[in-house]
């Protein structure tokens, strides 16, 4: 059972409001939206209702908004499909801290005759634009807000370096809307990703805006869904509560982003108080969103104090899990030029939109508990009394 | 309110599964964790061949899920290539033997166990390993074999220091495995009909030689020659790697005389060959001794095992230096082999343990 919920970076809890507009839509007897008859025409009312609601939160128009299963799908939709429309090999440049979803299909791409140029980072995990500029690429994917640390790119002069030379830019806003604007003008973008579960939407749905014009060749084909982009039967029900939640985020913004900031600055003092020695990944004054607080506490892998708060009903997060289930080193963290030990000591806590002081209370209760009994530990010899 | 907090080492298997239940069922409060030694792709590894595959930890998660217990899964990747795989590639590189199992359960599954429960709040550790731990009435621990002489695993168990003992669980110890697989049929456990694994996890073909060339330096894997015991060269082979002692087959000499390799010599890449009573050991030298029974024990009626499954010999011990002693045996052996461990059994109980340095 799960006290203290502090995993939002990997899935929010469901918004009541999501919720209520899932069920109803579940229980609203809808067709396919591409049939011609009643059921079919309602589930298309709220299909498109939907696309509305998305489009309207990004300042976009309803057909540039492309459905899909989540961000992963709409990042691979992004690069492979930019890629797949042009005749020749492309370059496409990433920054290093990329999520999975933006560095594998960059990847698999690179073993297709493209040429992914890896971008470096600083010690914030932030790409300098002059650096696009040396890549010269075709295609450009940055995240808005990293995963794993909550650091804020400057997408807009990454967009304008990117852009002076022709490329095409895709944004991964995965982790954004509910704290930093993600208006496609502003932005300077041409691709953008979306995530329903990071919101407190419902898993399973998500969205990549794409600017009128740009070519992209569908992954999936066999059906004209999706402005002909996604073929396949779309996920009404999900996206009708991503629609609601989105819009919910943005509306919200503003107020939010005091709150957390307000939960984060509290978390953080709380957390140094308890663990000495704690080391932040992101100093206060780099531009970050409020939800994300990224350590490394000396004397303990990440994974293992995951698992303690875990046993304390506290849901937290190393960033990065393999297949199996075991924490990896953190990609963003070496990327940032930490060490490998530091890579894999690194504990994320994300909060969100049901978060409060008195989750934040227990989580640092729960790490000087735990910071204890690995102090107590290094005195004896590994062990902890027996009998405690 | 719960019992003592214990971690188990689950693998996924239908004896570390068990091993969970039981304690379940004795009122601790278990956590189970899983421990991801290979980052091999799973595409690589052969479905139920190896201990570090996907569907083991799927295997070992159901069970969690089956018990209510929570599960971890550690990533050892980088602590199973340092300890265990790049010493099995070295030690084959210089001409020795290795085991594997026996380093990971050392440098691995306790030693890990015992550095970690502790920051999830756990004093104990268990594993599925058949074998038995006893306290005696002065506070001492014995490390005993199993109940089921088949099973029996305390082989690999003996360099558990007295303070590790203390702290071990080994739940299946007076169970055989028909009746460990009872209880997972009667639990309703999804592993209880689950084959054994018994190769080297990360070598599921079963060819050692292929893997060490595939992971040593290339410099490493040096040509010598195969010589018989008058010193002349039969033979010339691609690397000391490819043999081991007792080893009869693919000696590539290829004139119809049996014979079996009865040392290697890494230094100069030298094999040497012989008939089949040049195989027979008068005793051996074995280094980074350590005892289990806290303190060395050299007298008694003392028996050496000198392999997994080798019915131990009588032998009389000699402590020759601080972690060195030499066995030797009351009737000659078969096949002493440098790499492999010694492990010195008095009666039921393991005494202690070294590796092999030198036939005798």
């Amino acid at each position: 059972m799960t006290a203290v919920y502090a995993d939002y970076a990997a899935a929010a809890p469901l918004r009541p409001e999501a919720h209520a507009a899932v069920l109803e839509a579940l229980d609203a007897g809808l067709g396919n939206p591409s049939s011609a008859h009643d059921a079919g025409r309602r589930a298309r009312a709220r299909l498109e209702a939907a696309r509305e609601e998305v489009a309207a939160a990004l300042g976009a128009h309803p057909l540039e908004i492309v459905f899909t299963s989540g961000a992963t799908e709409a990042n691979n939709l992004a690069l492979a499909g930019v890629a797949a429309a042009r005749a020749l090999p492309i370059r496409i440049a990433v920054p290093a801290t990329e999520h999975a979803s933006v560095l594998a299909p960059a990847r698999a791409l690179a073993a297709r005759d493209h040429v992914l140029i890896a971008l470096p980072v600083d010690a914030t995990g932030r790409t300098a634009p002059a650096a696009v500029a040396t890549a010269r690429p075709d295609l450009v994917s940055a995240a808005l807000v990293n995963a794993e640390t909550g650091v804020v790119q400057d997408v807009a002069a990454f967009a304008a370096a990117a852009r002076a030379h022709g490329a095409v830019v895709h944004v991964d806003a995965a982790q954004a809307p509910a704290f930093v604007p993600v208006t496609v003008a502003a932005l300077g973008a041409d691709l953008v990703t979306l995530s329903s579960v990071k919101l407190g939407g419902p898993a399973g749905a998500g969205a990549l805006w794409i600017r009128r014009g740009t070519a992209v060749v569908p992954l999936a084909h066999g059906g004209p869904q999706e402005q002909r982009l996604r073929a396949g039967g779309e996920n009404v029900v999900a996206v009708t509560g991503f629609a609601t939640a989105l819009a919910l985020a943005v509306a919200e913004r503003e107020r939010e982003v005091a709150r957390l900031g307000t939960l984060r600055t509290r978390l953080r003092a709380g957390i140094a108080a308890a663990w000495p020695g704690a080391r932040f990944t992101l100093a206060p004054d780099v531009p970050s969103t409020p939800h994300v607080v990224s350590v490394v506490l000396p004397g303990i892998v990440g994974e293992d104090v995951v698992a303690a708060l875990d046993l304390e009903g506290i849901a937290a997060s190393t960033g990065a899990a393999c297949a199996a289930g075991a924490a990896e080193p953190s990609h963003v963290l070496v990327a940032m030029g930490r060490t490998a030990e530091e890579a894999r000591g690194a504990l994320r806590l994300s909060l969100g939109w049901a978060s409060t002081a008195h989750d934040v209370d227990a989580i640092v209760a729960a790490l000087g508990r735990l910071r204890a009994r690995v102090a107590r530990r290094s005195e004896e010899a590994a062990w902890p009394a027996l009998g405690s | 309110m719960a019992g003592p907090r214990i971690v188990v080492a689950m693998s996924g298997g239908v004896d570390s599964s068990v091993a969970a239940a039981l304690l379940k069922a004795q009122g601790f409060d278990v956590i189970g964790v899983s421990m991801q030694l290979s980052a091999t792709p799973a595409a690589t590894v052969r479905a139920g061949q190896g201990c570090c595959s996907l569907e083991d930890f799927r295997d070992a998660r159901r069970v969690a899920e089956r018990l209510a217990i929570p599960y971890y899964v550690w990533n050892l990747t980088d602590t199973f290539r340092a300890r265990v795989t790049d010493v099995f590639a070295s030690e084959y590189v210089r001409g020795r033997t290795p085991n594997p199992c026996v380093l990971c359960n050392r440098d691995l599954k306790f030693d890990e166990l015992r550095t970690r429960a502790g920051a999830l709040g756990a004093a104990l550790v268990a594993t599925g390993h058949y074998a038995r731990i006893l306290r005696e009435d002065d506070g001492r621990f014995r490390l005993l074999r199993a109940r089921d002489e088949r099973k029996d695993q305390s082989y690999f168990l003996f360099s558990l220091a007295q303070e590790e003992l203390a702290r071990t669980r080994f739940p299946l110890g007076d169970l055989t495995k028909e009746e460990v697989r009872r209880h997972a049929r009667a639990l309703g456990l999804p592993v209880a009909e689950k084959p054994e694994s018994q190769e080297i996890c990360f070598v599921p073909d079963r060819d050692y030689a292929g893997w060490v060339e595939r992971h040593a330096l290339a410099g490493d894997l040096k040509p010598g020659a195969i010589k018989d015991a008058d010193g002349r060269t039969l033979a010339v082979h691609g690397g000391v790697h490819r043999f081991t002692v007792g080893q009869r087959r693919r000696l590539g000499i290829g004139d119809g005389v049996a014979r079996w390799v009865t040392r290697i010599d890494g230094a100069t890449g030298t094999v040497h060959v012989g008939g089949r009573d040049a195989l027979a050991n008068r005793g051996l030298v074995a280094e980074q001794v350590r005892w289990t029974a806290g303190a060395p024990v050299t007298d008694g009626d003392v028996r050496v095992r000198i392999r997994h499954r080798h019915a131990p010999v009588a032998a009389r011990l000699r402590h020759t230096a601080d972690d060195r002693v030499e066995a030797w045996f009351d009737e000659p052996a078969t096949a002493v082999t440098p790499g492999q461990a010694a492990v010195f059994y008095r009666g039921e109980e393991v005494l202690g343990g070294g590796w092999i340095a030198e036939a005798l």
